[in-house]
């Protein structure tokens, strides 16, 4: 789990390929959190399954309290209003690093599935009947 | 630590889990009788709590045209083995096909073919598009007029002179000590993963397919007031894909893919053809690839190479419904399904009643053997290849049945809240007083380990026999000797020594059953490696338990009934 509070994206850009994909994080629509402030909860907050997005008592700020345990469902990433939330697989299991990022409209959601060499492929999924 | 902060409420049907049985037990209440005062108590947030967190990309049973119930009930008897509770599986075909029109009208997407047929993906199975499959359901139980409890954790049943009377638990947001009264109790809590080792260590520990969140609740609850509980030894060992555990029916049904070992041999076709090759029960098909890499033919894998450039794409597009993941690791490991197979595993054994038949032993109203609770979807056992619409109708019968037999107004034992909330917070008492102890995921892997070594998990290729069953027996005895000397910093912690506790709980029956059943009816499932054949002379019954007041775990038999004529092991 990462949540983003850099602009330009996560990455620092020092290689060619790693820029690519900052630059395509950007055009897939990856924002910054903003703590969700004003809200009484903290969208990801409050729908993890597992409670592991948490509210910093001291800073404020939104963390994970245990990448381990999560369970890669999206929900947090689906939730957030800002798109700031990336799920990062373990290392054990994955190459650093692609990137996958929903807009979630009313009936349906836009994902953007961002290659490592900063490729964009979309995906378009209904979720609902028209409503 | 403070003084505890109680809260106490009433109701009519307090439902145990806001997940895909619950919520839909809410509305089945609600429509009934709109007057019910409904308690959906929920550990998480019912808008993506559950099973179906992330979504589903097919409903798996269903009656295509041509089926029946009882058509249903034969299919479903074989796959598991000519041993399941038919009166059940019945009583859930009847409903399964209104129950998917309901949640359609609510708003699923279901694919449909161009005369406007659902479209098919198997004997049982139709696809949809339903990664807001739950958003969608819980709407449904909020409309209704329920009243949902997020971020609250079932602890233990009240329990009035053998009668259930409504549950107690905490907040996780609160931490507040919840005692809540009800005239019938529904429990819809789900079944346990993380009683074995997983697949994954260390970070990727989580990356398991049923939900790691899932703890078992339901069932221990029901051991310690003392309900009736099935087959909890026919554990479910999932076929699913390396790393990302995810659903392997996507491939196979949805497309078309065939288990392949490493020489590139068909091997359920070579060695299973008498059972149905690719078609046969489906224990068989997570045991055929796991004993081809027992005999070193492995790694195994779900043929994928003969889709088109355009079929990948699609079946990315399905995972995104259900296991995004997987769309993501295919991506970063820059792995292409058309031109290479992708490599499957066997899970770590979880024990639920939705795919598998662990549970509360319950009656066809879904009454279980405790006056006042009932049990619904993954927590109830005797039926197997339940799946979600399955989860559906059991919830609809079990909510018919809490309105209409709601008992008079019960009232809380104080000694009985009392003990239960001095239970519930000791964790954080005893860091608070500084006392040394055991980190709820410290126990965790102790027990993991326990089960992965002794009871049959991944490391001994699910195999166990009577000597590994008793060290297993004794090592969780010995854990659960030790749980009062659990700690928790805060109610995010006591929630996760609470999930080991009732975990620990459901081994100790777990580990009872496998040693009772002396013989294999499920391999890999169960495999007795000390009692390898299928022997209906003397096990064709059911194992079932129940917990005493000091508890110990006692085994009693129940007998087998076939309702649908016909041999047992076709369908």
């Amino acid at each position: 789990m990462r949540i983003n509070r850099e602009k330009r994206g996560p990455g620092c850009g020092e290689f060619a390929d790693e820029a690519a994909m900052d630059r395509a994080l950007v055009e897939a629509g990856l924002g910054t959190c903003n703590d969700c402030r004003g809200l009484d909860e903290p969208r990801c907050v409050e729908v993890c399954p597992g409670d592991l997005m948490a509210v910093h008592p001291e800073t404020g700020a939104v963390y994970c309290r245990s990448d381990a345990d999560c369970w890669d469902c999206f929900a947090c990433v689906k939730a957030c209003p800002r798109r700031a939330i990336l799920v990062r697989l373990p290392y054990e299991l994955a190459d650093y690093r692609a990137a996958l990022i929903p807009r979630v409209h009313k009936n349906s959601i836009t994902w953007s599935l961002v290659k490592p060499d900063g490729e964009i492929e979309t995906f378009e999924v209904v979720t609902r009947k028209e409503r | 630590m403070d003084e505890i902060v109680r809260e106490n409420l009433d109701c009519d049907i307090l439902i145990i889990g806001g997940g895909t049985t619950g919520c839909m037990a809410a509305v089945e209440a609600l429509e009934r009788e709109p007057s019910l005062r409904v308690i959906v108590l929920e550990k998480a947030h019912v808008d993506r709590s559950g099973c179906l967190a992330a979504g589903m990309n097919a409903i798996n049973a269903y009656l295509n045209p041509g089926e029946t119930p009882e058509s249903f009930t034969r299919y479903v008897r074989a796959d598991n083995r000519g041993l399941i509770r038919e009166d059940l599986v019945l009583s859930i075909a009847e409903l399964l096909n209104s129950t998917v029109a309901r949640v359609e009208s609510w708003g699923l997407p279901i694919l449909k073919d161009a005369d406007g047929n659902y479209r098919r993906r198997g004997r049982w199975n139709i696809r949809i598009n339903g990664e807001s499959l739950k958003p969608i359901l819980a709407e449904a139980a909020r409309k209704a007029g329920a009243r949902i409890l997020n971020r609250v954790v079932a602890t233990n049943y009240l329990v009035d002179g053998g009668q259930v009377i409504g549950a107690m638990g905490f907040g996780v947001r609160d931490a507040k000590f919840y005692t809540i009264t009800a005239k019938a109790t529904i429990c819809c809590t789900g079944g346990a993963s993380g009683i074995y080792r997983p697949n994954n260590p260390g970070a990727a520990a989580h990356k398991m397919w049923y939900p790691p969140f899932n703890t078992g609740a339901g069932y221990a609850m029901g051991l310690r007031a003392g309900a009736e509980m099935t087959s909890l030894e026919m554990r479910f060992i999932a076929l699913r894909t390396k790393d990302t555990i995810c659903p392997t029916g996507t491939l196979a049904l949805g497309f078309g893919a065939k288990q392949v070992n490493s020489l590139g041999e068909e091997f359920m076709v070579k060695n299973f053809a008498e059972l149905g090759g690719n078609g046969a029960p489906t224990p068989y098909r997570v045991y055929g690839p796991i004993r081809e890499m027992q005999l070193g033919r492995g790694p195994v894998f779900m043929d994928t190479r003969h889709l088109s450039a355009e079929k990948a794409r699609n079946l990315r597009a399905a995972y995104l419904d259900m296991y995004p993941n997987i769309v993501l690791y295919w991506a970063a490991n820059k792995f292409n399904p058309s031109r290479e197979p992708v490599e499957i595993c066997g899970t770590e054994p979880y024990i639920f009643g939705g795919h598998c038949q662990a549970g509360y032993w319950i009656d066809v109203k879904r009454r279980t053997t405790l006056p006042g609770l009932y049990a619904a979807g993954d927590v109830a056992g005797g039926a197997p290849y339940k799946f979600v619409s399955g989860c559906w109708a059991e919830g609809i019968m079990a909510a018919r049945a809490a309105a209409n037999e709601c008992a008079k107004t019960p009232r809380a034992d104080s000694k009985q809240v009392h003990d239960e909330a001095d239970r519930v917070f000791r964790p954080i008492r005893r860091t608070a007083a500084g006392c040394g102890g055991i980190a709820p995921s410290e126990m965790e892997a102790r027990l993991q380990k326990v089960m992965d070594e002794y009871a049959g998990g991944v490391k001994t290729y699910y195999e166990m026999n009577e000597a590994s069953l008793k060290v297993a027996a004794e090592q969780v005895e010995r854990i659960h000797r030790q749980v009062r000397y659990l700690l928790a910093n805060d109610p995010h912690e006591l929630m996760l020594a609470h999930e080991v506790i009732d975990r620990v709980e459901v081994s100790r029956a777990l580990v009872q059953h496998l040693l009772y059943r002396r013989e294999t009816r499920w391999p890999a499932y169960q495999t007795r490696i000390d009692h390898l054949e299928l022997d209906d002379i003397n096990w064709l019954k059911f194992v079932n338990s129940r917990q005493g007041p000091s508890g110990e775990i006692r085994i009693i038999e129940r007998e087998y009934e076939q309702i649908v004529a016909g041999d047992r092991y076709r369908g």
